[in-house]
């Protein structure tokens, strides 16, 4: 390889704190040759976006920043505002996670991409608007030339990155660095956006630097990969070598730790003990030996240096590294599996199990308010719109879709246990719409929650050992037992008894979910409706908890309701799913049947987008991209809610196509594919059987194929 | 341990908030014991020495009618003290159950206690009890104490009403909800406490201001009423001579400035103890 375009030599970043300097980059190696993508990995807090700011001259002043970096050649740190200004933008690009502020909302998407061209380059104004145009067209905006007069608030958030890739690409870059660029984006619009960059960068001709913490993400668009760990890469690789033979343990570990969709239920995920080290308190030694099951007397004595592996290309940081293959030491693996003794169920059990919850027709409206003197409705949000489902005792139905497909809404008009605008809440035998305030209490003590977020769902003020208790004293546990049970629910989920006095703020993000669910288990509930329980998680910690809630449901016979946007989440965690769209369930079914053989067109599109962490597949497997965002919730449709993004239905003939617009599909397993057709399939209702879909089209094609 | 017994424990580690809180009880025995030890009672007129600087015989000095300054002040402090620090409880309560009400119920019981608020807010306190307080006259002077409480909690109820809004959408007090826990004790247990900050500072700050407000009352002639004092009407009485004369105005003063101080310094401990996020944390 000629002389790299990105050449970094011994990176190191130091920010002042109040508990004294925080090393957030401890040297690190980096090179990035021309057109060639390499990726960062890294759970929050490794340090991997911080070595992008430092690269941009972002960082505030008060920081130390050591070290090279050689653009082309060129000089890159310690340079002054001015000398940077005329790189930003020109040389090297940034696309950040945020796109909304991103952009400043004053200015029209034109005029800002102009603004980035006629910075660096001198033509007027009008040539600059023509070429900002023509960027958005490139990047896949439909009608360009409309939409670039639109203000960023206008632009949903997959067309704002798209916007920003424009910008980046702008003045033909050598370097783009892209900082978790699809992180608070749907799958579906992830999957537009990084066909959209891997276009923008081979158009440019430009070297790419992708920051993630999704392994998913590298596998399918890196050549190269650092992985980092408190401040340092501690593995490099070509993406091939690293997912197919990773010689550090926290890789293995990490690559252990992601859910896949290619795995089934009831496969244990690999946890990483413990969490990321404090940066102002590293251990001496390797920074990650005391969460590593190898870690011995050479390990916590001296980091390891980055060190070759029998091959130029592959550089880990491990004492152990030749020793390990496969991800395994000498033939043991290196992070012993769990077992969680959870079996995927059998449809025939299903049958005869208790129904826990049975949802028929369910519907919620938000009404859209304008004005704020006189407000008036002027539009209303259907937010769920007809959803039906059943959950029986011990099972985990899986609600999943994008954001604003109606899945949360669906879970709070379940919990608010009042009678719904439309259709039928059924807990436990008990209709929502007419519980008394006996009955409704004897709901909420069988019928738990845990949030997504546990830093909002703990209240701060409290400590946890009144947190735990709360459920208890208000479900009247006489004090001399509450003490004892709270004792009990935190050795069940793995914390230790003398935490009891601690505020939730001492715990780590993993450990206050930890709580959460701890508290939703206190009174011994039937169901547990879990929302995103590990989205706001790290990988690594997120592990723990999916086996942590496996093992709860395996032991003590819960429900659960998990609602999530991560499909791999819920291919390792839920026996039936349920595919939402636009408020209504589109598909439903045992996992592993709409996993392996979905159905409808949106569950295969949203299969589809879902990067797997591993290159040879994602390499070689076919990816269906929808067009377009999410239409509007606010319009009542008259046929089928995906028919505008349908790829099914635009190869069909018009009568055919007709129909999705002008009749609404059912939930239905009737005709089937041929292999599932069975006596069961003709449940009398079509959200009952093991696999149902709503699409007229979809049961003809998949026979006709 | 619960909740209390833990702030207990982290405020009893603020060397300075138990100071404050020495200094408080020390101001009330003080109060409560002194007239006990001095010969002179706050009535009685010394009519050999008037105006007469601290001396063994008048420990801080005669006023211009011959009266005891320590037998005053400490009669003052009497008053004042409870004064002040039963309406900073007694309003900041008044505030904190209309605010949170109405802010968590929303409906009716938003629009009658807003309703409360801003008609309080409109009637000018100083004139309503200019009216009512001669007709108290004659009935105990912790009616005085009522009055004040009634005329100072609104603004506080409307930041408290504000505050309950947005920590009603917090996910924990949903989490509370759905777990079955009844209003009230959501109110009690997790939106009030999740302000105490704000109701502790509110709390100290109003009890100087009630010592004060007192004071300005009874210069009106409408608070405390002679022969009785307070430490308010004492400073009143004494500010025209506070340079030829400075005893008469001085001692009353610094029992006033004490007392506030050490109330806040006490409510700082006590918002630095049920703030988790606080330095009060564990010693290793």
């Amino acid at each position: 390889m000629s002389a790299p375009l990105l050449s970094v030599r011994d990176l190191r970043v130091t920010f002042p704190s109040e508990a004294g300097a925080v090393p957030a980059v401890r040297g690190v190696d980096l090179e990035v040759g021309h057109g060639e993508v390499v990726g960062i990995v890294g759970e929050s807090g490794s340090g991997k976006s911080t070595v992008a700011l430092a690269l941009m001259g972002l960082l505030h002043s008060s920081t130390r920043v050591e070290g090279q970096a050689l653009l082309d050649g060129e000089p890159l740190l310690g340079l002054d505002d001015a000398a940077l200004s005329k790189i930003r933008g020109k040389k090297v690009a940034m696309v950040f996670q945020d796109p909304l502020s991103a952009f400043t909302p004053v200015y029209t998407i034109g005029q800002q991409i102009a603004e980035a061209i006629t910075v660096h380059q001198n033509i007027s104004k009008s040539a600059a608007m023509t070429r900002a145009t023509e960027l958005l067209d490139l990047v896949g905006i439909p009608e360009p030339d409309k939409r670039v007069r639109n203000f960023p608030h206008e632009f949903s958030g997959g067309m704002r990155q798209r916007a920003m890739i424009a910008m980046a690409i702008a003045n033909d870059p050598d370097l783009i660095i892209a900082d978790e660029p699809t992180t608070a984006l749907d799958v579906t619009v992830q999957a537009q956006i990084l066909d959209v960059l891997d276009r923008a960068r081979r158009e440019s001709g430009a070297g790419l630097l992708l920051i993630t913490h999704d392994l998913g993400i590298v596998a399918g668009t890196c050549d190269r990969v650092a992985v980092m760990y408190a401040g340092r890469i501690v593995e490099s690789a070509s993406a091939d070598q690293l997912y197919a033979d990773p010689r550090m343990p926290y890789t293995i570990g990490l690559l252990g730790a992601v859910p896949r969709l290619d795995a089934r239920l009831g496969d244990p995920l690999v946890p990483i003990e413990g969490t990321p080290p404090a940066m102002t308190d590293l251990p001496t030694g390797c920074a990650f030996s005391p969460r590593c099951p190898l870690a011995d007397e050479p390990c916590r004595d001296n980091e390891p240096a980055l060190t070759t592996i029998n091959g130029a290309d592959h550089l880990a940081a491990c004492v152990h590294s030749s020793d390990i293959s496969n991800g395994t030491l000498s033939g043991e693996p290196v992070f012993a599996l769990p077992d969680l003794g959870l079996r995927p169920r059998n449809q025939i059990h299903r049958e005869s199990e208790p129904v826990v919850l049975d949802v028929e027709g369910l519907e919620r409206e938000y009404p859209v308010r304008k004005g704020a003197v006189l407000p008036r409705r002027v539009g209303t949000v259907y937010a769920v719109d007809g959803v039906s489902f059943d959950v029986r005792h011990g099972e985990a139905l899986a609600l999943v879709g994008e954001s604003g497909c109606g899945k949360t809404s669906t879970i709070t008009e379940i919990l608010e246990l009042r009678a719904p605008k439309a259709g039928r809440v059924v807990i436990l035998g008990h209709d929502t719409a007419e519980v008394g305030r006996n009955q409704s209490r004897e709901i909420r003590r069988n019928v738990s929650v845990v949030f997504q977020d546990p830093v909002a769902s703990l209240d701060p003020r409290l400590p946890i050992g009144d947190v735990l208790a709360e459920p208890l004293i208000t479900h009247g546990m006489p004090r001399e037992q509450r003490r004892e049970r709270v004792l009990e629910l935190m050795r069940l989920v793995g914390l230790d008894a003398d935490q009891i006095d601690r505020y939730p703020s001492e715990f780590s993000g993993g450990q206050r979910q930890r709580i959460a669910i701890a508290r939703a288990l206190a009174l011994e509930p039937q169901l547990i409706v879990l929302d995103e329980p590990v989205s706001a998680l790290d990988v690594s910690i997120q592990a723990g908890i999916l086996n942590l809630l496996a093992d709860l449901r395996a032991r003590l016979g819960l429900a659960y309701i998990i609602v999530s946007h991560d499909l791999a989440v819920v291919r390792q965690s839920a026996d039936r799913v349920a595919v939402m769209y636009l408020g209504r369930i589109v598909e439903i079914g045992d996992t592993d049947r709409v996993f392996t053989e979905p159905w409808h067109p949106y569950t295969k599109a949203l299969l589809s987008a879902v990067p797997v962490p591993d290159p040879q597949i994602e390499r070689t497997r076919e990816r269906i991209l929808l067009s377009g965002d999410l239409p509007s919730p606010t319009v009542q449709h008259t046929g089928c809610r995906f028919a505008s993004r349908c790829f099914l239905r635009a190869t069909l003939p018009a009568e055919a196509a007709e129909l999705c617009t002008q009749s609404d599909p059912a939930l239905t397993s009737q005709g089937g594919s041929p292999s599932t057709e069975s006596a069961l399939t003709k449940g009398p209702k079509g959200y009952k059987a093991p696999h149902a879909a709503a699409c007229f089209h979809v049961f003809s094609s998949a026979q006709g194929s | 341990m619960s909740r209390w017994a833990l702030i207990w424990r982290r405020f009893r580690r603020n060397k300075v908030a138990i100071g404050g809180l020495i200094v408080i009880g020390v101001l009330f025995v003080l109060a409560f014991l002194g007239p006990l030890v001095t010969p002179w009672s706050y009535e009685q007129i010394d009519g050999t020495s008037f105006l007469k600087p601290p001396s063994p015989k008048h420990w801080f000095g005669t006023s211009q009618i011959g009266q005891d300054i320590f037998a005053q002040t400490m009669r003052g402090l009497q008053k004042s003290m409870i004064i002040g620090l039963l309406v900073g409880v007694i309003s900041t309560s008044l505030a904190a159950f209309f605010g949170a009400t109405a802010g968590y119920f929303r409906g009716t019981v938003e629009r009658v206690n807003l309703f409360v608020i801003s008609l309080l807010l409109v009637v000018p306190d100083f004139l309503i009890i200019a009216i009512i307080s001669p007709r108290l006259r004659d009935s105990s002077w912790l009616w005085l104490v009522l009055l004040i409480s009634i005329f100072t909690w609104m603004l506080t109820a409307m930041v408290i009403y504000n505050l309950t809004l947005s920590l009603k959408q917090r996910e924990f007090v949903t989490a509370a909800r759905f777990m079955g826990v009844p209003a009230r004790q959501i109110i009690t247990r997790h939106i009030l406490p999740n302000m105490a900050s704000f109701l502790i500072i509110d709390a100290t700050l109003s009890v100087g201001a009630a010592v004060l407000l007192e004071s300005g009352l009874s210069y009106f002639g409408f608070g405390v009423q002679p022969p009785d004092v307070s430490l308010g009407t004492l400073i009143a009485d004494g500010t025209g001579s506070a340079l030829t004369y400075p005893w008469v105005f001085l001692f009353a003063g610094a029992f006033l400035v004490i007392l506030v101080l050490a109330v806040s310094v006490v409510g700082d401990g006590l918002r630095d103890a049920v703030d988790p996020q606080s330095q009060a944390k564990a010693e290793l």
